[in-house]
């Protein structure tokens, strides 16, 4: 590409005008999608068993003028729809509310839970990647037996839920082998690595399998194409035709499945963390529900959907480098 | 988790008189499997819930063919009244998405316009919920258990089983023999319900089947957070859950038994709605 | 002087798992000069893409080839994969039916061009460069600075098919096979792009195979005309002979007969005869 460039072209750069309106636009979007879900998940904690105040208030609950002051200080007393608004403005203040179960600012709460979600989600994730396209560019290239033979431990991998992989793992890995320790978030980067991997293998085993499967069937396809017997013919070696032609425009399909694969990572730290007593958001969450602590739980949520909603719009973006069809008008 | 991924290469992708062999085995096997909460009684050799201080964590011997957990409860006992709940959660899930998600997806394709935008909206919307977040936030305003943790992802299932009617209805509704129908005066619902609706069939039936494995997965997940089927009950995913204590005393089996039985519950289905939607995509073409 | 192309009773097997196989082509003989063009003209399935795909040994993987291909004297089959790479590299040219197929949608059309470039260096690459601009002059296509940073969707199917021209000229090959460059074009560009084929082939003395089913677009592009059907060439013809000439196989005889014509008035074209379309489907 680089001895094209004094060419380059206006048509290159309205594309890539296209591709940032494309994103401008799938930000309203997104931010509408969180304003509607913010609002669901607000109402229906409202309907939530278990009055906060009195939670708060604790053995003193039937004392009416503490319960008047902390309506008051909380603005429970005003409509649904207030409430909504001093709680959203708020959020985007960064102040997320009070803990009344920890007792701790729900911001300050969350954000010491980050890191080791953070963590998990991107070791978990570069497993996927590595782990699910490797598996699949060999199952594709490989012959008969291989092939299938990988397949089957696909479907079983496929089929096999976050929580029973963590329980056979731990069995094997940190019971009868004690390769890796059963619970803990671990300290500095080593330790916390070393106390992350059966976490993120076990995030990120069904997730490659769909990878790689993807991955197969792509390569497979992308093999057959007249373009590639072009390169072929134009005399190209084996591996520039598969770097240039086969994987690359395999890379489309893959990216597809890839927004699907990175949204279940991230739901699938809730099931992992409490599996590995793991300190993340996912645990938070789950503690939080069980403890009654809407407000932690509120900002949870709207804190993962939003994760979902913009690793789906990166996924989208992504789409459009790769692909410039669908770059100018986005039809395909 | 994987609920959007279809799964068309498996190894298990048979064609012809393969497909229906391989049909009819995990159908026998899914027919096993409904039978054996009917049947629970009179297979299990102890009450599930009898605890025994006395025979805490045991191996497995004659008097308990799995062992026992931490409470002293036969093990396999409680495996096989534990697939009460677990086969129950998918079931209620599966009617409720697929009755509403159908009867969203035939409006949606029947009457185009704002009625299906809406309610295209509003799959979006719940999509942009990982079910699990949606099953947990359910879970917490209705409070724990098997009825609201069926409810929520029965939720979460909707869209895609409506996406899913309303594609194939849409292009059954401009099949020139519904337009016919109608112009002869025929009432859409009469319509919907006697020729859109049958020809439905096969699409749902193999989505059903699927979401029914998929709803297993969730389910159990959620029991297995503590958020779902509550202890003294039997149940897959709460046991897989419970059994977590003993495996760092060494005791793996609770939660490892059951993990196997959900898996192998979970592949039949799975691997029967894969067969069965191949066969309908094969006989369309 | 030897011939630049020598095809020796060719023949190709596919089917792997029956012993014998099924034989689609059925000893393919001919030889194309130096500076020639040859036409290969014959219905689906009669074996002419087949036949110079094992030209370039591009022939289905698993397929079986019998006979021997030379080019040059050197032959093809026993080529070593890095030989092979370097003959279809340097001295074969192919251009495809549909170029939208054939020219991978995700580079820029000036990637696509200087691709065989790559590995020799970004020195060598601005000249390939240089000459891609030259040759998409050639094939007459205006502001080819703009083309060049274009992807290939935003072209039309002529122009797609006339940078693919100019793709196979670059490295100046000594062989062109064009399999029916023309069919998938509207009929204007048609036309157009056979002739540019012919001018550039006989500017630069590139010798052309040229496959088509269209026996009068060949009369009028090449020296000689082979007639294949069913995995066999039943005939060997020159231009001339197509109008008024002597044609001795029956089914050159039903081809020729297919042609629309306006100076005959008939009520309907008559197809070539349903057993020949058979027979040839069996062969495929």
């Amino acid at each position: 590409m680089a001895i094209v460039e004094h060419s380059l072209p206006r048509s290159a750069r309205r594309q890539w005008a296209a591709v940032l309106v494309a994103g401008a636009g799938r930000l309203a979007q997104m931010a509408l999608t969180l304003l509607a879900a913010s609002f669901l998940i607000f109402v229906a904690l409202q309907r939530a068993p278990g009055n906060p105040v009195d939670i708060m208030l604790g053995n003193k609950a039937g004392d009416a003028e503490a319960v008047r002051r902390l309506n008051a200080q909380y603005h429970f007393d005003q409509p649904l729809l207030v409430q909504y608004g001093h709680w959203i403005t708020g959020l985007l203040h960064g102040d997320l509310g009070t803990s009344f179960i920890f007792r701790e600012d729900v911001s300050s709460l969350i954000a010491a839970r980050i890191p080791t979600t953070a963590l998990l989600v991107a070791y978990g994730g570069l497993l996927v990647l590595v782990l699910g396209f490797v598996t699949g560019l060999v199952s594709a290239r490989a012959g008969r037996t291989v092939d299938t033979g990988i397949s089957v431990l696909l479907s079983v991998a496929l089929a096999t839920p976050t929580y029973v992989i963590a329980i056979v793992l731990i069995t094997v890995f940190s019971l009868y082998l004690n390769w890796f320790p059963v619970f803990g978030s671990g300290d500095g980067l080593l330790g916390r690595l070393h106390h992350l991997t059966l976490p993120a293998v076990t995030l990120a085993l069904s997730s490659s399998a769909a990878i790689a499967r993807v991955t197969r069937a792509a390569v497979k396809d992308e093999e057959r194409r007249d373009h590639v017997t072009t390169a072929l013919a134009r005399g190209l070696d084996t591996p520039t035709v598969l770097r240039r032609h086969v994987i690359r425009n395999a890379l489309l399909p893959i990216t597809t499945i890839t927004g699907i694969v990175a949204a279940g990572l991230i739901a699938g730290t809730v099931i992992v963390e409490n599996a590995f007593g793991l300190d993340g958001v996912g645990s938070l969450l789950v503690q939080a529900i069980t403890r009654k602590d809407y407000a932690v739980v509120q900002s949870t949520s709207i804190l993962v959907i939003t994760a979902f909603l913009v690793v789906n719009a990166l996924v989208d973006l992504l789409y459009g480098v790769i692909d410039p069809r669908t770059r100018d008008g986005g039809t395909r | 988790m994987s609920a959007l991924v279809p799964a068309r290469t498996g190894p298990l992708r048979g064609s012809g008189g393969g497909a229906t062999v391989a049909i009819r085995c995990f159908g026998a096997f899914a027919v096993l499997l409904v039978l054996l909460p009917l049947c629970a009684p009179l297979i299990a050799p102890a009450d599930p819930n009898a605890g025994d201080v006395l025979s805490v964590l045991q191996p497995p011997s004659s008097q308990h063919w799995l062992g026992t957990d931490a409470s002293g409860r036969d093990l396999f006992s409680r495996l096989v009244f534990g697939s009460r709940t677990a086969l129950l959660g998918p079931l209620v899930v599966v009617l409720i998405a697929t009755s509403v998600g159908t009867a969203l997806g035939v409006l949606a394709a029947w009457n185009r316009g704002w009625v299906d935008s809406l309610i295209g909206r509003l799959f979006d919307l719940v999509f942009s919920f990982p079910s699990m977040l949606l099953a947990l936030l359910f879970v917490t305003v209705m409070s724990p258990g098997l009825f609201s943790a069926a409810l929520a992802v029965s939720i979460a299932f909707v869209p895609a089983i409506g996406r899913l009617v309303r594609s194939t209805a849409l292009r059954e509704v401009n099949e020139p023999y519904v337009q016919a129908l109608y112009t002869q005066g025929f009432g859409p619902v009469r319509l919907c319900v006697r020729h859109v609706l049958p020809n439905l069939w096969p699409v749902i039936v193999a989505q059903v089947t699927m979401s029914f494995g998929y709803a297993m997965v969730e389910l159990a997940g959620i029991s297995f957070l503590g958020l779902g089927v509550q202890d003294p009950t039997a149940d897959w995913g709460a046991m897989i859950n419970t059994g977590q204590g003993s495996i760092v005393r060494g005791f793996p089996q609770e939660s490892l038994y059951s993990g196997i039985v959900l898996v192998l519950a979970v592949v039949c289905f799975l691997s029967l709605g894969d067969l069965l939607s191949e066969r309908r995509d094969g006989g369309r073409r | 002087m030897t011939p630049l192309l020598e095809v020796d009773d060719l023949r190709l097997t596919v089917g792997g798992r029956d012993p014998q196989g099924q034989e689609l082509l059925h000893g393919v003989s001919f030889t194309v000069g130096a500076g020639e063009a040859v036409g290969i003209v014959g219905e689906s399935g009669s074996g002419k893409t087949l036949t110079i795909r094992a030209v370039a040994a591009l022939h289905p993987p698993g397929a079986r080839i019998d006979g021997d291909i030379r080019l040059d004297g050197r032959s093809v089959p026993a080529m070593s994969p890095r030989e092979l790479m370097r003959m279809r590299r340097d001295d074969v040219g192919m251009v495809f039916q549909d170029p939208h197929a054939a020219i991978n949608p995700v580079h820029r059309i000036g990637d696509f061009l200087t691709e065989t470039y790559r590995k020799d260096g970004p020195e060598q690459r601005r000249v390939a460069a240089a000459r891609a601009l030259e040759l998409l002059h050639q094939v007459r296509i205006d502001d080819p600075a703009r083309i060049l940073g274009c992807y290939p969707h935003e072209l039309s199917g002529g122009m797609l098919q006339r940078v693919m021209i100019a793709a196979a000229l670059l490295r100046g090959p000594r062989l062109l096979l064009a399999d029916e460059p023309t069919t998938a074009l509207d009929v204007t560009t048609q036309a157009e792009v056979a002739a540019l084929i012919t001018d550039l082939r006989r500017e630069s003395g590139t010798s052309l195979i040229f496959i088509t089913h269209d026996i009068e677009l060949v009369g009028a592009l090449c020296d000689r005309i082979l007639v294949m059907y069913k995995g066999r060439i039943v005939e060997e013809l020159t231009p001339d002979r197509l109008h008024g000439g002597k044609i001795a196989h029956p089914y050159t005889e039903a081809l020729l007969a297919c042609r629309p014509d306006i100076t005959r008035r008939r009520h309907r074209l008559p197809a070539v005869p349903a057993g020949a379309f058979e027979e040839g489907w069996a062969a495929q």
